[in-house]
Parts: C-alpha cells; structure tokens; sequence
C-alpha cells in the first residue's frame, strides 16, 4: 500500500517483521507512523490519524499501543479522536504525560500563531487549544518492555522538551523532533533547554549506528550517514 | 520589582540584549528574536504577569515598544 487513504509504506530495516506507514499531518508536516505485524498495530505520535488506516479497518484490536516522542500538539492533536475509536494505551515518559495535559506546555495555545508565522505571515490558520488526559503507561528515564508482541526501547531525551523521547524497535528509532532532514534541533521553545541537549542528548545521538533507520517527527525516514551526523552536529 | 524591569529582564534574558540595547528592538530585527524567540516571549511574559495573550496580540506585538501597549491591554503598565 503506497499512498492509499493517506497513508504511505516506510522503507524499513532488513529482516524487520513490522511494516511501517506514515501519514503526515497538512498543517503541521508532522509524522504519525502506523507498526503493523501480524495483524497487530502500533502507533508512534498521533499528530493526526487518517481513517480507515491499514490492518486496522474493520475490526477493533483489544488495545492499541501508542508512544509517543513529545508532548507538542502536532504530535498529539489525533490522541483524543483515537482514545474515542481504539482501546488506546498511551506510553510516554512523565514528563511527556505532564506535557500533553496542558495547552500551554503541548503548544497548542500558540499553534495559530506559530503557523501563521510558518506561513511567512500569509496565512492564520484557526487552531483550538486542546488537552489530552494523562498516558496510561509512564517512565522516568527509560522504559524496555514487550507489549502486544512489541518489544520496544523508549528513552528520555530532554532538550526539545522536558519529555522528549526516542522510541528503538528491531533497528528503527523513532526520533520525534530530533533528527529532523533539513532542520536543526530546536530547544528554544518553552520548555526547552540547549543545556540538557548537549548534557544528554546530543552524546546519545551520537551513539546510533551507522546505517540505522530513523523515523523522524517530520520529514521521511533516512538511514544514519556522515552526512546527517555532520548536518546535525553529532 | 517594577513591571518595566520584569519585562526588561525578560527581554534581556531571551534575546542577550543590555537595557541600552532594548529601545527599538523588533521582531526578525536579530537572530534570536525569530518566530520562536516569539514563542518563548509571549510565554515568559504570560507566566510573569500571570496573563494570557490572544492570537491578534502575540501578531501586533512586533517590536520592545508596541509590547508595552499590548500588555496594557491586559492591565500589565510597563512605565
């Protein structure tokens, strides 16, 4: 499935048992990736969710797993819908959990002028303000654990946000808002610190393995090079 | 602490600027006051006078001057 109902098959990691899709959000660019293995799903950030999606048309799987990177709302903006349809069980780390109970800490507050000023300042694009209760499934620092038939690595790494996180699964690393093709890390925003970047994330990032494929929060999946470390400072 | 070096002290904290420097300072007029410096103005400003700025408000305030008059409309007086 390319393309189909607004979803469109990743490129993935050879021998990897999950296929991976992603649906990208209009408004905002930001990445949901759909997991999908024997007839189990999994999703990665809920910035938006296009129904029907693949493997999960027809039928309500006795939960759904959903991890989340961060707490900024076009990473979450689908999270309500999807605990309305789907048996949802959210995992994030606390401060990410912390993160999306508050308009003001998941941004939503400030999405419209933010995008207006994405926009070059032509375009007000209307966007409520919205919270999402508390995740189901919290960590502190990080979290490996099977769920579902997903054995998964979640670490927290602030600097985007006090709750950032990056997700492993079989050789695929989710990366949320770090790692983004073309755009440096952004630590600016409330909430974020340059100094806990450098202190813990930047020296993890610096870790991957060459070849690894990430799934970044915007933007389509690449595999560790020299040319990202070098874009990226790692 | 007067609300003027509240705001000063805002200003200077996210944008690296002295007090000599703020007068004339505008949005996109430096590096760091980006549309995400602006982000993180409007929320340093809404926690400190304990407000919360509209939309319209965070796009008329453009420059160290016009943010006074916008935050007067929340009752906040930067004198």
């Amino acid at each position: 499935m390319n393309n189909r109902d607004g979803w469109r098959r990743c490129r993935k990691p050879d021998g990897m048992e999950a296929d991976i899709f992603c649906a990208s959000d209009p408004v905002t660019g930001s990445g949901c990736y759909l997991l999908v293995k024997n007839g189990t799903c999994a999703v990665v950030d809920a910035g938006c969710f296009p129904l029907p999606a693949p493997a999960l048309s027809g039928h309500v799987p006795a939960f759904l797993p959903v991890f989340l990177t961060h707490g900024h709302c076009d990473h979450i903006s689908a999270l309500n819908s999807l605990r309305e349809h789907f048996p949802v069980l959210t995992v994030c780390s606390r401060a990410c959990s912390e993160e999306i109970q508050d308009t003001k800490a998941n941004m939503s507050r400030r999405m419209e002028a933010f995008l207006y000023y994405k926009s070059n300042e032509t375009k007000l694009t209307p966007y409520a303000p919205f919270r999402c209760g508390p995740a189901d499934l919290c960590f502190e620092e990080e979290i490996r654990f099977l769920l579902g038939g997903w054995r998964l690595h979640m670490k927290r790494l602030p600097g985007h946000t006090p709750g950032s996180s990056v997700i492993s699964l079989d050789g695929a690393l989710f990366s949320g808002d770090y790692l983004l093709p073309g755009e440096r890390v952004v630590t600016r925003l409330p909430g974020g610190s340059q100094e806990q970047y450098e202190t813990y994330t930047r020296p993890w990032l610096q870790t991957i393995a060459e070849g690894t494929w990430i799934y970044p929060g915007h933007g389509r999946e690449f595999q560790m090079c020299g040319e990202a470390r070098r874009f990226h400072e790692l | 602490m007067t609300n003027l070096e509240t705001y000063n002290k805002i200003f200077r904290g996210i944008f690296r600027k002295t007090d000599d420097e703020l007068p004339g300072l505008k949005y996109r007029g430096i590096a760091l006051w980006d549309s995400i410096g602006h982000m993180d103005l409007m929320s340093e400003l809404e926690e400190a006078f304990d407000i919360r700025i509209d939309t319209q408000d965070v796009l008329a305030f453009t420059s160290y001057e016009t943010g006074k008059e916008v935050l007067g409309k929340y009752g906040v007086a930067i004198e």
